[in-house]
């Protein structure tokens, strides 16, 4: 900010110090100037703190919890399935269900884990899925000596390890069928609400009556917690053909109560992980007799793809391309802004001689230089055009600056980094290449005393044979102007905000425009335009993942690649989006100091 | 005082925004040391005759000379300006600086002088005006009077040859009012000149050597203050003087 803010920092000496000097009262000054005070009635500094570690650890939750994985069961899609091991299930005869074990080969790391079984068939296709499994490994977990029995872990739901209630639900449905029950979990239900295809688990089926009555009694009993059931009907075909609304039921460690009245609420379970102590658990179930599968999630901690986005120096290049491209977007913003402002009638015939002038004189430089100009019409064209831009030069500031802002700010971003990469780029380079060596080597004159040839100025081509803008440039240049454009209304509205009185006052001085504008208005524009400023920074923040369209590698495209190496598309796009949430709200939280700092007493 | 060279000629001087016809035809001559006080009704053209003496507004016809300079085409104005010095109705403090950062500003950048030498005028200055303690007081900190006596001190530091004064007490409360009167009071016992829009009829009698009716952008009458207060000549000016004793 260009003021000078500073209290005379030198004491004055005895001379010019007026006896009645008073005592600074300096504690009520520094609170005023700088505000270190923290003002308790706002949203302080840490308050934003707290909410980028609310952000994390609900992140860290999000990605850990099996519902992200879920998504990529309910919905099908490819994900890259870190398989830990296989085993064969064995059939006892007589018998359509088999065991299974599997002990894990290497050990787990400290951490909680979801584990999901998948059976196959003989040709290895799925067959079905077993619930998912929790484990949580403390950091005191042990590996196992070769003698000692693997303990063994169920899925958190299962019949007979968990002793609990066993209630029973009650309901009217019209088609007099059949009724299944699911426990179904906190996702789940949207799932049911939406009538999405996902993996159910029945934990008891009967018939209708043909009143339309139906009771169930949970076969399987629930673990002691929340849980939200739900009854769907079926026709004799098992074709779906309604649902129940949700029960929510809350199972206590108590002896159970038999029936249990439904409940209409939103439902929130919880699903607490089982708790192991070794590094190699074995978990096991019940399934039909084919191959059992076991997958985990481990490898795409939202740390570690964070990391690896990181580590790949797309955050860096993207706050490099945003803090370069915002400072020329400042000043682009500034001088056109400063233009708009500048809407005095212009004088067109003040000084329309010195300026005619000055295009003739740079008409002859040109054609003297550029000997494929020398054709009448040529002449007369480029005759036309700089003496045109002369003479309308004091209309100009305003008319340029009004058509860059109206351009320029109706174009999408992305065209305008699209046109700088692929159109303006290529073209800059071909020209350029033409033009660069059309000039190389030409020479000016020659000047001579008497006979003798003394000098001869000559226009290199500096080495230089073509303009490349390197793909990076272009985004900065294209993201520069096109923000450019907004900050420079900005900067208007900021400085037309300020009193007409302060620029008469200024001037009434003696002050000339220029020192007017910078030391009385723009100090004051300045911190009223801090707010939209630091809008516009966050805004271009967000904005420079655009650039990954021309294949820049920045955080964006870091997290595409990571995506389309690892099939983990909600889990790449979450780390993607985390980072830009830290980096917006640390940037929110830069801007607000900086406005608390500049902030004037009393204001 | 007639027989010096006048500082201020106002010749014919026209201003019109768009149909209105601020000041038509006004001509009149301020010699140094005198001090003219402009009363009339509102719209008479009595702030637009005071900003048209500095250039804030760009008169349309006639000349003004002042200190031997046509301001009209003068090649540089500012020059002209730092000589005039100017108080406004409604302070125009720059609220970003501190009072004496306010009246050093000016110094240093019109008068280039030195950070030491200009705060030293600063400080003797706000000293002269009654409030050297709040130097430090950013505007907003100040009451109505104090800030207006910041505006007068940050005009004099420059030296000026004349002081044009806005209507500087009508946005005061009546009890600031005294104050600032008696700093202009001061001044014009030194021997400024001065040019003062104001309907204060005390500071007008005891102060004023040349008292100017201004109607519908005219000179309805030209006077001492107290002959116009005692003895108006024109029946405008005995409507206008009705109307403001009797308020």
């Amino acid at each position: 900010m260009a003021t000078t803010e500073k209290p005379p920092e030198s004491q004055p000496k005895e001379t010019d110090k007026p006896p009645e000097q008073p005592i600074v009262d300096t504690a009520t000054r520094r609170r005023g100037r700088i505000g270190l005070m923290i003002p308790f009635e706002r949203l302080p500094w840490w308050g934003i703190i707290i909410l980028i570690v609310g952000v994390i650890v609900g992140y860290s939750i999000l990605n850990n919890v099996r519902y992200v994985d879920a998504l990529y069961f309910i919905f099908d899609l490819p994900w890259n399935r870190d398989a830990v091991g296989k085993v064969d299930i064995e059939l006892d005869e007589g018998q359509e269900s088999g065991t299974w074990a599997y002990t894990f080969k290497r050990p787990l790391s400290r951490g909680t884990y979801t584990i999901v079984v998948e059976f196959q068939d003989e040709r290895e296709e799925p067959l079905g899925r077993s619930e998912t499994f929790r484990i949580k490994v403390p950091s005191d977990a042990v590996e196992l000596e070769d003698d000692q029995e693997p303990e063994p872990v169920s899925p958190s739901q299962t019949p007979i390890e968990i002793k609990s209630s066993t209630p029973t639900l009650v309901g009217t449905a019209t088609p007099p069928v059949k009724v299944v029950v699911y426990d179904v979990r906190l996702t789940e239900v949207l799932y049911v609400l939406f009538d999405l295809t996902w993996s159910k688990r029945a934990v008891g089926q009967a018939q209708i009556g043909s009143d339309g009555k139906w009771v169930v009694g949970i076969e399987s009993a629930l673990e002691p917690g929340e849980h939200t059931l739900c009854a769907e009907f079926l026709d004799e075909g098992g074709q779906t053909v309604g649902r129940s609304d949700v029960y929510r039921l809350h199972v206590l460690d108590a002896p159970p109560d038999p029936e249990t009245e439904p409940v209409t609420e939103v439902p929130s379970p919880t699903t607490t992980p089982v708790e192991v102590h070794t590094g190699t658990p074995t978990i096991g179930g019940t399934a039909l007799p084919t191959t059992a599968v076991v997958y985990d999630n481990f490898g795409h901690s939202p740390w570690r793809v964070a990391k690896r986005i990181w580590r790949a120096e797309g955050v860096v290049l993207t706050l490099r391309v945003t803090l370069i491209a915002f400072s020329g977007a400042m000043v682009l913003g500034l001088v056109f802004g400063l233009m708009r402002v500048s809407n005095r009638a212009p004088n067109l015939f003040d000084n329309a001689g010195w300026r005619l002038l000055v295009g003739l004189g740079l008409i002859v430089l040109l054609l003297a230089t550029t000997p494929s100009l020398r054709k009448p019409a040529s002449i007369a064209l480029i005759a036309a055009i700089i003496e045109a831009i002369l003479f309308l030069l004091p209309a100009m500031p305003y008319t340029l600056s009004t058509l860059y802002v109206e351009v320029i700010r109706g174009i999408p971003m992305l065209v305008i980094v699209l046109y700088m990469g692929f159109a303006v780029t290529p073209t800059l380079r071909t020209v350029s290449g033409d033009w660069l060596a059309g000039l190389s080597d030409f020479s000016i004159g020659t000047w001579a005393v008497g006979e003798k040839v003394v000098g001869e100025l000559v226009i290199g081509n500096w080495g230089i044979s073509e303009i490349d803008l390197q793909g990076l440039p272009a985004a900065i240049i294209g993201l520069s102007f096109g923000y450019g454009a907004y900050l420079a209304e900005i900067y208007r509205a900021g400085i037309e905000s300020i009193p007409r009185g302060q620029m008469e006052a200024a001037r009434s001085l003696g002050m000339s425009y220029f020192h007017a504008m910078r030391r009385v208005i723009l100090p004051q524009a300045v911190r009223v335009v801090l707010p939209p400023l630091g809008n516009d920074f966050i805004a271009m923040l967000k904005d420079s993942s655009l650039i990954s369209v021309i294949a820049l590698p920045e955080l964006l495209q870091q997290g595409r690649l990571w995506i389309s190496r690892n099939f983990r598309a909600f889990e790449g796009f979450n780390s993607v989006a985390l980072l830009y949430l830290v980096m917006t709200l640390l940037l929110s939280l830069l801007v607000r100091i900086i406005e608390r700092k500049s902030a004037l007493p009393g204001c | 005082m007639k027989d010096k060279e006048p500082i201020i000629v106002i010749e014919n001087v026209c201003k019109h925004f768009g149909h209105v016809r601020a000041v038509n035809g006004v001509s009149t001559e301020i010699y140094p040391g005198e001090v003219v006080i402009i009363i009339g009704p509102s719209g008479g053209g009595k702030s637009t005759l005071l900003r048209c003496i500095n250039n804030l507004e760009h008169i349309d016809s006639g000349r003004i000379i002042v200190d031997g300079i046509s301001i009209t085409e003068s090649k540089d104005i500012n020059k002209v300006r730092a000589e005039i010095g100017m108080v406004f109705q409604l302070f125009n403090l720059f609220p970003h600086l501190t009072a004496l950062e306010n009246i050093v500003l000016a110094q240093r950048v019109v008068r280039k002088r030195g950070r030491e030498e200009a705060e030293s005028i600063a400080r003797e200055q706000l000293a002269k005006v009654g409030i050297a303690e709040k130097w430090e007081s950013y505007p907003s900190q100040l009451s109505g009077g104090q800030q207006q006596r910041v505006a007068i001190a940050r005009a004099l530091a420059m030296n000026p040859k004349i002081m044009l004064f806005d209507e500087p007490t009508s946005a005061l409360d009546p009890e600031m009012i005294k104050g600032i009167l008696d700093v202009m009071l001061d001044l014009a016992q030194e021997g400024m000149t001065m040019v003062v829009v104001s309907h204060e009829m005390g500071f007008a009698r005891a102060a004023g050597d040349r008292i100017i009716f201004l109607d519908e952008g005219k000179i309805v009458e030209e006077t001492t203050p107290e002959r116009l207060f005692t003895a108006p000549k024109e029946e405008r000016t005995k409507l206008f003087l009705s109307q403001i004793l009797h308020k």
